[in-house]
């Protein structure tokens, strides 16, 4: 019983999981860098959220959507500005601007809102639901319900609009996309926009049950980097499947192994499946 | 009087990629000493049977034997420590090195630093380009890309050389000059060739045997003017000639 | 290729001059103050660059993780230290080893990952050990940190030293013995293999080149003196946390920089590369850290983009730039 309520909590946690790694598999899909800052429009996104509650009492479910918002005219101009520069350039070079990148965003974050961490409170905080002898947390379902919603506008987007079918063909075939016409860097300042957009969206709706702070980055990185590992780096269905499993995986490893193990966990399989199957679990070529 | 033993050979190499039988159950002997042309049209899978036969692609089925060895279990670099090597079709130097730096790094796998430099020079002058010896390789023209890679490949002391399509865009001269060096390296070093090559004059001159592959299958085998008047072979390069 | 008779002269003298002014430095500062300390330093973050351009340099495998290995140095050495009274001069050696053959184990599942994929598993695994070593209280004392027990005396046999500058030395000494390790590295068939495999994979095999068993070996070797580096620093230094040790920002990525900075694949690269940053984070951490918290890390950042953006290749590439339009 206690398993099956670990994988229930693990589903919840995992489906937050997805839509923050949505963002980071799409970038990489369709520009081909790994933005090593992205963990750090979570921690932006929950800053935001953060102070639409504070300042305006906002709930941060709602919160989240202005996360999106600011996350998103952030990203366009960093792609403009910053990414375009270096998509010509050496590997070192791309690396170490997203690097630089993380570490400009920590500390502003640190500089302007201190090292304090920050929580919410919402009338709902302390809620839960039971269900044959199941517990869920109110604010898990919630954020839960969120990233459905989230998925389904991406998937939207990705299916139905010509944004979308522009982006999936660029990431299958760059060439040919040029060849018909599609501007690539157009496709890549909304692409860079939106992924980092998402993650920030991640960012608002996790902030119910968890803190802020400028180190929240660190925490996330390496979760959302096995998630898309986990699901093959491109590949937004397998960002989902990936962080629905990773959610399981916590969730279910918190209640075998002591805590120091959990992580070795995750990072097994994180290095396991980039070692064994680089293209993810899913399989699917790469971009 | 020369006294033919079998050096690779390859029995029923098939290799699929997907849907895709770009190696068909393929049979092919190779002797001492011989040099033996490849031929096809694009796309047939010559180059695709090299990689299998070197181990950088694994076949589907069948196997290959050196010196009446299985290599099943034997990577790249292994096989090239027993002396089966390949060139690359498009030339693999390696581009932030000099040329003469490139050549060293095959003989340091046979022998230590000091002999290894003196040897790399050695190969390099049998080639003809000790004097570009310290020109970056990314400079080089094609061919003398592909001579360099030649003489790294000897460095390797070598018994059979895969060379392909190592004539691609030359001139009547230095198409000529390669022809004779390859013909004076079997003679003089005891090599055995097979050649993947475009240029029908040059196949047609160098080689005492031609094997013929079409859609991954072999088409035809035998010395060049039974192969030039094999109407399977001139149906498959109608349109291809070059 | 510029060789004349000036410079086969002033080569040697140069260097005999600059290693007189080097072994003559300790002597002219105060022997417990600031600037023995940055100089130590110096050599130290030069030890660790060149350890780093091993892999960097020379197979050009970006790692963000090398810090793993500089923690587990230090944390073996210093855990042997405690529990067993083992002279921190075996525990270098055992930190030399348990990162060694760390490096071994981490290089199999990475193999063939290149570029980004490398650099995100690299940075993951560095990062795991961190959260271990947070969590794993009993062994590493957890967040609040490890000590190297203080002896009073002090003394050779304990690494321990009243003046700054036995350990000047020492740093020193191990920035010799890590520059000499690369040099010997890139002059002989393990360089040309590594550079071979960089440019070209398939053609390294095929003139019967091991690429895993080469990938590997220089793995061992980069992980093994970054290892050392970690033991030599805490002695050092004390203390040191696992948010330190393990640190992204600050050992990770700021080794990495200081070779790419330095020039990547040069020998004199680390040591350039350390002279450059190191003052300048000095200079940034006394006159903005008094403004508050995060402001010098900040500009840090800044920085780098910046260096970035203007000449994507490095220093090296940007002064190459500026003395060709000098006309030198």
């Amino acid at each position: 019983m206690a398993l099956i309520q670990a994988i229930l909590d693990g589903l919840m946690l995992g489906g937050v999981y997805s839509v923050i790694s949505i963002g980071l598999t799409l970038v990489f899909g369709v520009i081909s860098i790994v933005n090593f800052a992205q963990a750090q429009f979570l921690m932006i996104g929950m800053y935001v959220a953060y102070y639409a509650w504070a300042v305006f009492g906002i709930d941060p479910i709602f919160g989240a959507l202005l996360s999106f918002a600011v996350a998103f005219v952030i990203g366009y101009l960093t792609q403009q500005f910053l990414i375009s520069k270096v998509l010509k350039a050496p590997e070192v070079a791309q690396i170490f601007l997203t690097v630089g990148l993380l570490i400009v965003l920590d500390n502003l974050a640190l500089i302007l809102f201190g090292s304090e961490f920050k929580s919410v409170q919402t009338p709902y905080q302390n809620e839960s639901i039971e269900f044959g002898g199941l517990i869920v947390s109110a604010p898990y379902a919630i954020s839960f319900c969120a990233s459905v919603v989230a998925g389904l506008g991406v998937w939207w987007l990705l299916a139905r609009t010509w944004w979308g079918r522009t982006v999936r063909a660029t990431s299958q075939d760059r060439m040919a996309a040029q060849l018909i016409g599609v501007n690539p860097e157009k496709i890549y300042r909304i692409t860079f926009a939106l992924g980092v957009a998402l993650t920030a969206f991640g960012g608002g709706i996790i902030l119910p049950y968890l803190t802020a702070s400028p180190s929240v980055g660190e925490q996330f990185g390496v979760l959302m980097f096995t998630v898309v590992v986990l699901g093959g780096l491109g590949n937004v269905m397998g960002a989902v499947i990936g962080g629905l499993a990773v959610g399981v995986i916590q969730s279910v490893s918190s209640l075998f192994l002591p805590i120091q193990l959990q992580n070795l966990t995750l990072f097994c399989v994180f290095i396991l499946t980039l070692a064994l199957k680089p293209e993810g679990l899913i399989g699917r070529r790469t971009g | 009087m020369q006294l033919t033993t079998e050096i690779l050979s390859a029995k029923s190499l098939t290799r699929r990629f997907g849907g895709l039988t770009v190696v068909n159950e393929l049979d092919i002997s190779i002797n001492k000493g011989e040099i033996v042309g490849l031929i096809g049209p694009n796309g047939a899978g010559k180059t695709t049977l090299f990689n299998l036969l070197v181990g950088l692609i694994k076949p589907s089925s069948g196997d290959v034997y050196f010196e009446g060895k299985s290599l099943r279990n034997y990577a790249t670099h292994e096989r090239s420590k027993m002396g089966l090597v390949k060139t690359f079709q498009n030339v693999a130097l390696f581009s932030d090195m000099s040329v003469i730096e490139n050549v060293l790094t095959g003989a340091l796998q046979k022998m230590p630093l000091k002999k290894a430099k003196d040897f790399a020079y050695e190969n390099l002058e049998k080639v003809g380009l000790a004097h570009i010896a310290l020109k970056n390789a990314a400079d080089l023209t094609f061919p003398e890309k592909a001579l360099v890679e030649l003489a790294r490949t000897l460095c390797t002391c070598p018994k059979l050389i895969l060379l392909d399509e190592v004539m691609a865009a030359l001139n009547e001269s230095e198409m000529d000059h390669i022809l004779d060096l390859i013909q004076r390296l079997r003679n003089a070093e005891a090599l055995t060739f097979v050649v993947i090559e475009h240029h029908m004059r040059a196949i047609m001159n160098l080689c005492e045997r031609i094997v013929v592959i079409n859609f991954g299958k072999k088409i035809a085998e035998g010395n060049p003017s039974f192969i030039s008047q094999h109407p399977e072979v001139i149906a498959a390069y109608l349109g291809n000639e070059s | 290729m510029k060789s004349n008779n000036l410079n086969t002269y002033a080569k040697p003298s140069v260097i005999l001059l600059a290693s007189v002014l080097v072994c003559l430095a300790p002597f002219c500062v105060s022997d417990q103050g600031y600037a023995i300390r940055v100089f130590t330093l110096l050599f130290l973050f030069a030890s660790m660059a060149q350890s780093w351009n091993i892999v960097g340099g020379l197979a050009n495998q970006i790692s963000l993780g090398h810090a793993a290995f500089f923690g587990l140095g230090a944390y073996t050495s210093t855990l042997l230290l405690i529990h067993f009274a083992l002279s921190p001069w075996l525990g270098f050696l055992a930190g030399m080893s348990v990162a060694g053959l760390t490096g071994a184990l981490l290089s199999l599942p990475t193999m063939r990952l290149r570029g980004h994929y490398f650099a995100l598993a690299t940075l993951a695994f560095a990062e795991v050990l961190r959260s271990i070593a947070n969590t794993w209280s009993s062994l590493t004392g957890g967040p609040v940190g490890l000590s190297v027990p203080f002896s009073a005396e002090g003394g050779l046999a304990l690494m321990q030293f009243k003046s700054g500058v036995p350990f000047y030395f020492i740093m020193l000494a191990m920035f010799i013995l890590s520059t000499f390790i690369y040099k010997q590295i890139s002059q002989r068939k393990i360089g040309y293999e590594l550079r071979a495999l960089k440019a070209n994979p398939a053609s390294a095999q095929a003139i019967g080149i091991n690429v895993t068993k080469t990938k590997i070996l220089a793995s061992i070797i980069s992980a093994s003196l970054m290892g050392g580096c970690g033991v030599l620093f805490v002695q050092f230094n004390f203390f040191f946390d696992p948010d330190s040790i393990f640190s992204l920002v600050s050992i990770s990525i700021r080794v990495a920089l200081i070779c790419i900075i330095g020039g990547i694949g040069t020998v004199w690269g680390p040591l350039i590369g350390a002279c450059f940053l190191l003052p300048l984070e000095e200079v940034f951490n006394s006159t903005l850290s008094a403004k508050g918290a995060g402001i010098s890390q900040l500009a840090y950042g800044l920085i780098l983009i910046a260096i970035i953006l203007v000449e994507p290749r490095g220093l090296q590439a940007l002064f190459g730039r500026i003395s060709k339009k000098l006309g030198i």
